[in-house]
This record gives structure tokens, C-alpha cells and sequence, in this order.
């Protein structure tokens, strides 16, 4: 299987936000216009998450997902607030081709099951957080809160949930380009035979790299992208000189 | 030309209908296929799908579109299954036992094997192979990746239906069946960047061509 190097843009609804540790937001540029750059860049596929939808208690923004779809011929997921199928299917009616259920899968399990049963364990990226180590229980709310819902239990269970993907979050390293947690990169792999997409802190070439020799499927990167020169294009590069199977884009 | 986009509900219908609008002529038009249309026959019928195989063929039994769409293929219509569409020009399928799909390339649909060291959904981007040389889609032929998200394959009866083969792990699964009128691919044109768009306009010349 080949990796795949995925740009997340967080997005309040309308703008291109940056933050640190899913806090602290500031307005970065708009939506559309990023989505856009990324698409002309031919990326493998593309990440975005709503920070805001659970505080407005309504999904992504639709009128910025109809825009996506009318500019977007690459892969994309969609996450923040999907609480709902039909929320689910609006996303996917609008060109994703995978959402991304986070506190609602945590809290309603079901929604997984309800969603795959329509539309196929593929097209559900379940997203979690916990500290150090699976023992701890995962973090929801923006990875305020620790929830009940032990770690270990939950990853071994969400194949038979019907999830397809994991996207492996760490808000205690979103937007600091402090590295990543390589560790959980590996526990969570072994743990799983779904495909990990490794998310928070990646800050150089080598942590892509360390990340899929860890275990990681697809490695999920917002910060390095808007803020250094390095892009996704040089990441893939960097990995294939490393031995790594990439994208062949012709 | 008349292309019809089949909307099943749960589908990408928007990326669909915009992927395969792009390279018309102004005479072609591109209409969406509801229930139990009342219109001309398309020549060329897409069939895109993200979903459970049941999921998807009940969708085209409530909109009355099963001998809809086989009759209309009989009478020549160009068939074009993408992902789970391609799927459901199969004949069953492991994921939902007892559901008859649309039989029009006979096969059956599996899971991929598991003791591959690949994980399951496969996705990402993939290689095609091509199974024999003189075939209308160059794109397929020739280096480059294609989007692929799916968790079962198609196992066509009939080899001589294989148009490539995609490899997984040591195993390589059917990643396109052409017969006749037939055409389907497991991976999403519409998703996969220029080499996407290069088949879309071949799909589009190829249902021209023979219609």
C-alpha cells in the first residue's frame, strides 16, 4: 500500500484557521482558496476539519462543503459535528469520500455502525486522542475532557464497528510543529489492521518518515504546510529516496 | 450524446456529474437519472456508488432502475460502474448475501484476502496492469496512480472481462472489467487528478466512438 501525505485544513466555517493545541484561533486565509492551491498542487488527499461545528452544534458549514465539491477533483474527508446519517450523507452527496466522526463516535458508538451500514466501513475515519499511552481513556470535546471510554477497548472494537480508518490525533501537538508522538503511532498500529493516519506535530521530513515506520498508512499534516517551505510534493519525494512507496503522479 | 448520471442517493453524484460534464461537446448534454425516468435512451449511463452493496441496489430497485437500466443496455447503451457501481454490474456479493446485483458482467464480489500484510479498506493511491494490449483506455496502460477506497473486489467469471489487475500485496485484484457495452473501475476517475480527467474523456470518446 502506498502512503499517502494529507494536508488538513482547519476551517471555522468560512476561513482557514490556525491554532495551537485546537485553541487559540486565529484566521489564516479563506476556505475555498486554500482547498483550491492544494488541488492544483495535486495532493494524495485532503483533510478538513471544522473546530467550530461542535460549539454552533451543527456540522461543517454546507454552504462552504458545495463549494469544495465544485472546486475539488482530489479525495477528500470531512470531520467536526458529524452527529447525524443524514449528516454523513450530505457530506458524501457533496464529493468526500470519507467522514470523520470524533466526540460523536465516542459518546454514540452507534453512529459508526449506522453510517457504515449505508455507505461502507471505507468511508469512516474514526479520529481519537488519549495521553501517552492506551491505557488512558480518549479525549473528547477538542481533547478537553477525558471520556470514559478506555482506549484499549475501543480501538480493538471499531473494525467490528464498522470504521475504516483511524486518524490518530494529538491536540497536545496540533499546530506547535513540535514533532511527533511516534510512540502512539506504533500502539495504535499494532493494535488495529485498519489504516492509521497519524496526525499532530509534524515539524521536518524525518517525522513523516519516522511516523510510517511506525506504522502509520498516511500521515495528516496542517501546520508544516502553511507555515515552512516544506510541501507535500517534497514529502513524498523525501520518502520514496527513503524507500517508502508513494503516489506515482503523472 | 446523451449521458445519464444515475443518482442513487448515496452517492458522489456532484463530483460525478462535474467530472464527466467537462469534456462534452455543446451538442452532448449530461442529465441526472431519478426514479423510473421518462426520457430517451443515454448513450452513455454512468453508475457511480459509495456504499454497501444492499445499500446500493436497493436505492436502484426503489427507483425502479434495475430493468431500466438492463433494458437499456440491451438496446446499447454504453454502462460505466464506478466503485461500489462497478460492483453492482456484478452478480453477488460476500458483503450482502442473498441480494442480486445487475448481473450484466457475471461475477462475484469478495472481500480482499486479509493475509496480504495490506490493511483493509484498501485506500489510497494504485498502479493499473492491463490484462491484454488492444484496448480503447490508453490511460490505463500507461504509469500513474488512481484513488482507490473499497474493502471488496469483483471476480469476474469470465477472464477475457478483466481489463487490469491492481497488485495487493502478493495478491492483485480486478481493478476494471470491460465487456462490450460494459465498462467498470473499482477506483474513482473522478477523484484521481489528471490521469482521472484522461480517462473520463476517453470513457467519453469511447461511448461516441461505438455508439
Amino acid at each position: 500500500m502506498k502512503v499517502r501525505i494529507i494536508p488538513t485544513i482547519l476551517t471555522d466555517g468560512l476561513t482557514v484557521v490556525k491554532g495551537e493545541k485546537f485553541d487559540n484561533w486565529r484566521t489564516v486565509g479563506s476556505a475555498e482558496a486554500t482547498a483550491r492551491l492544494y488541488a492544483s498542487r495535486d495532493v494524495d488527499e485532503l483533510l478538513f476539519l471544522d473546530v467550530n461545528a461542535r460549539s454552533r452544534n451543527s456540522m461543517i458549514d454546507r454552504t462552504l462543503l458545495t463549494h469544495f465539491s465544485n472546486v475539488l477533483d482530489v479525495p477528500f474527508s470531512v470531520g467536526g459535528g458529524i452527529n447525524t446519517l443524514e449528516d454523513a450523507k450530505f457530506c458524501f452527496r457533496f464529493g468526500a469520500e470519507k467522514v470523520v466522526l470524533g466526540t460523536a463516535a465516542i459518546k454514540n458508538p452507534k453512529l459508526i455502525t449506522e453510517i457504515a451500514d449505508v455507505f461502507g466501513n471505507q468511508a469512516i475515519i474514526v479520529s481519537m486522542d488519549f495521553e501517552k499511552d492506551v491505557s488512558n481513556g480518549i479525549r473528547i470535546e477538542s481533547g478537553t475532557v477525558e471520556s470514559e471510554t478506555k482506549s484499549l477497548e475501543f480501538i480493538e472494537n471499531l473494525s467490528d464497528l464498522g470504521a475504516g480508518e483511524v486518524l490518530l490525533q494529538s491536540v497536545q501537538r496540533d499546530g506547535t510543529l513540535t514533532g511527533m508522538d511516534f510512540n502512539r503511532i506504533s500502539q495504535i498500529s499494532n493494535l488495529t489492521t485498519l489504516p492509521v493516519i497519524a496526525s499532530g506535530g509534524a515539524a521536518s521530513l524525518n517525522d513523516f518518515h519516522q511516523a510510517v515506520l511506525s506504522g502509520a498508512s498516511a500521515v495528516a499534516a496542517g501546520a508544516i504546510f502553511q507555515f515552512t517551505q516544506i510541501t507535500p510534493k517534497q514529502v513524498g519525494t523525501y520518502l520514496t529516496e527513503q524507500g517508502i512507496h508513494t503516489r506515482i503522479v503523472i | 450524446m446523451l449521458v445519464g448520471v444515475i443518482d442513487l442517493g448515496i452517492n458522489n453524484l456532484t463530483s460525478v456529474k462535474r467530472a464527466f460534464s467537462v469534456p462534452l461537446r455543446p451538442t452532448d448534454s449530461v442529465v441526472v437519472i431519478e426514479a423510473d425516468p421518462k426520457m430517451d435512451r443515454p448513450d452513455l449511463i454512468i453508475l457511480p456508488g459509495l456504499g454497501k452493496f444492499d445499500a446500493g441496489m436497493s436505492a436502484l430497485r426503489e427507483r425502479k432502475l434495475v430493468e431500466t437500466i438492463k433494458s437499456w443496455s440491451n438496446e446499447g447503451s454504453k454502462v460505466v460502474g464506478i466503485c461500489l457501481g462497478m460492483q453492482l454490474l456484478g452478480t453477488n456479493s460476500e458483503e450482502s448475501k442473498g441480494v442480486e446485483g445487475l448481473d450484466l458482467i457475471p461475477s462475484r464480489i469478495e472481500k480482499l484476502p486479509g493475509d496480504q500484510g495490506e490493511r483493509i479498506p484498501h485506500t489510497g493511491w494504485a498502479e493499473t496492469n492491463v490484462a491484454y494490449d488492444s484496448q480503447p483506455f490508453s490511460t490505463v496502460a500507461t504509469p500513474g496512480d488512481f484513488y482507490f477506497v473499497h474493502s471488496y473486489h469483483v471476480i469476474p467469471e469470465n477472464e477475457k472481462d478483466v481489463l487490469t489487475r491492481t497488485p495487493f500485496g502478493k495478491y492483485s485484484f480486478v481493478s476494471s472489467v470491460l465487456c462490450k457495452n460494459i465498462l467498470g473501475f473499482q477506483f474513482h476517475p473522478e477523484k484521481s487528478g489528471n490521469k482521472g480527467k484522461k480517462l473520463v474523456s476517453e470513457i467519453i470518446e469511447w461511448a461516441r466512438n461505438e455508439s
